[in-house]
């Protein structure tokens, strides 16, 4: 019996992507960067989001109006949502989880990685998302994988 | 005179400033060498240096004439073989680092870095002056994802030089990056 093939999609550094019933997404060697799935798990439609900093506003004023990748948090989830429910989900049916947000060189004037961490959790809550699950912190980087047929979040740490 | 070829001219007078002192501090002769600058925008050094691959990173802010970041850049294997070097340890002794052996690492970081920095310094008439330096380890891709971070608002451009050390008869390589805003990297070229 022919074997199917899962495609692999990479969603790098300040992008996301968001599919439909198929594919794995995934990035590799996540440090500081942030990556948050959303998935609704009944029309199996996910996404995934590579940020890299916490907030658009505080870093660029103009960022929403001339960045339309997933640099930021804030602006990231607004667009991800925007293509999610234009697939044909409904907000409250989705699931988020968190991967990433290290401090890789235990800087303690400057820890990028939390503040993605904090940016994100406030921007879910205010947008009424549940948060299920994370796997965050550290000075340890992350490899991840999420299976949109599934919603499965697989986190490798390495060292 | 070419962008390569002023950074080709800085890359040999920063091989012969680091042969120098690593010698020193190696107590043995050393060979350093600096080639195949590249500039790039900063989120695609990942790509262009293998995310994934293990290693350690010593990163060093830098200020004065210039404003960005320093990082040496080599794998784990590479970390290893220095420590035994630097510690009179015989080959393939260390196999895990130990808060010392980063403090070592930390100190060849240091040289490199700041030889480098040195260079472009004098060829700025300018002072640059480079922070305390921090250590990190973990894939590639992770440890670079800090630095570049910090200059993902402003699509920054980084100087990827390939590094390569050569004490007694081991040859071993690496990667050294400096990153500046756009407009930064624009008069370090023009003063070049």
């Amino acid at each position: 019996m022919p074997c199917e093939q899962i495609m692999e999609i990479e969603v790098p550094m300040g992008e996301l992507v968001v599919s439909k019933e198929e594919g794995n997404l995934y990035s590799r060697a996540v440090g500081s960067c942030l990556m948050i799935t959303l998935y609704e798990p009944k029309l199996k439609i996910g996404g995934m989001i590579h940020a890299m900093l916490p907030l658009s506003v505080t870093h660029d004023p103009s960022a929403s109006l001339r960045q339309p990748d997933a640099k930021y948090v804030d602006t990231a989830v607004d667009s991800a949502l925007e293509k999610i429910q234009a697939l044909g989900a409904d907000r409250k049916d989705l699931e988020a989880k968190l991967v990433g947000g290290a401090n890789m060189f235990g800087l303690s004037n400057s820890d990028i990685g939390k503040e993605n961490v904090l940016s994100a959790k406030k921007k879910l809550k205010h947008e009424g998302i549940k948060l299920i699950g994370e796997s965050i912190g550290g000075s340890v980087g992350r490899s991840v994988e999420f299976s949109v047929a599934t919603g499965i979040v697989t986190v490798k740490i390495s060292f | 005179m070419a962008n390569e070829e002023k950074l080709n001219k800085i890359n040999e007078t920063a091989s012969q400033r680091c042969t120098a002192a690593l010698s020193k501090l190696i107590g043995a002769e050393t060979g350093v060498v600096f080639s195949q600058p590249v500039i790039t925008n900063v989120r695609k050094v990942s790509p262009l240096i293998g995310s994934q691959e293990l290693g350690v990173g010593v990163f060093l802010p830098v200020a004065g004439g210039v404003t960005g970041s320093s990082l040496f850049l080599f794998p784990k294997e590479t970390s290893f073989h220095l420590c035994d070097l630097l510690m009179k340890k015989k080959p393939r002794t260390i196999k895990k680092l130990i808060p010392f052996d980063e403090m070592v690492l930390k100190e060849v970081g240091n040289i490199l870095l700041g030889n480098y920095l040195a260079v472009l310094s004098n060829s700025l008439k300018g002072e640059i002056t480079e922070g305390m330096p921090k250590l990190s380890s973990g894939m590639f891709g992770a440890i670079l994802e800090e630095v570049i971070a910090g200059f993902a608002k402003d699509s920054a451009e980084a100087l990827v030089v390939r590094i390569e050390l050569m004490v007694k008869a081991m040859s071993m390589k690496g990667y050294l990056l400096l990153i500046f805003k756009p407009e930064e990297v624009k008069v370090l070229l023009n003063a070049l």
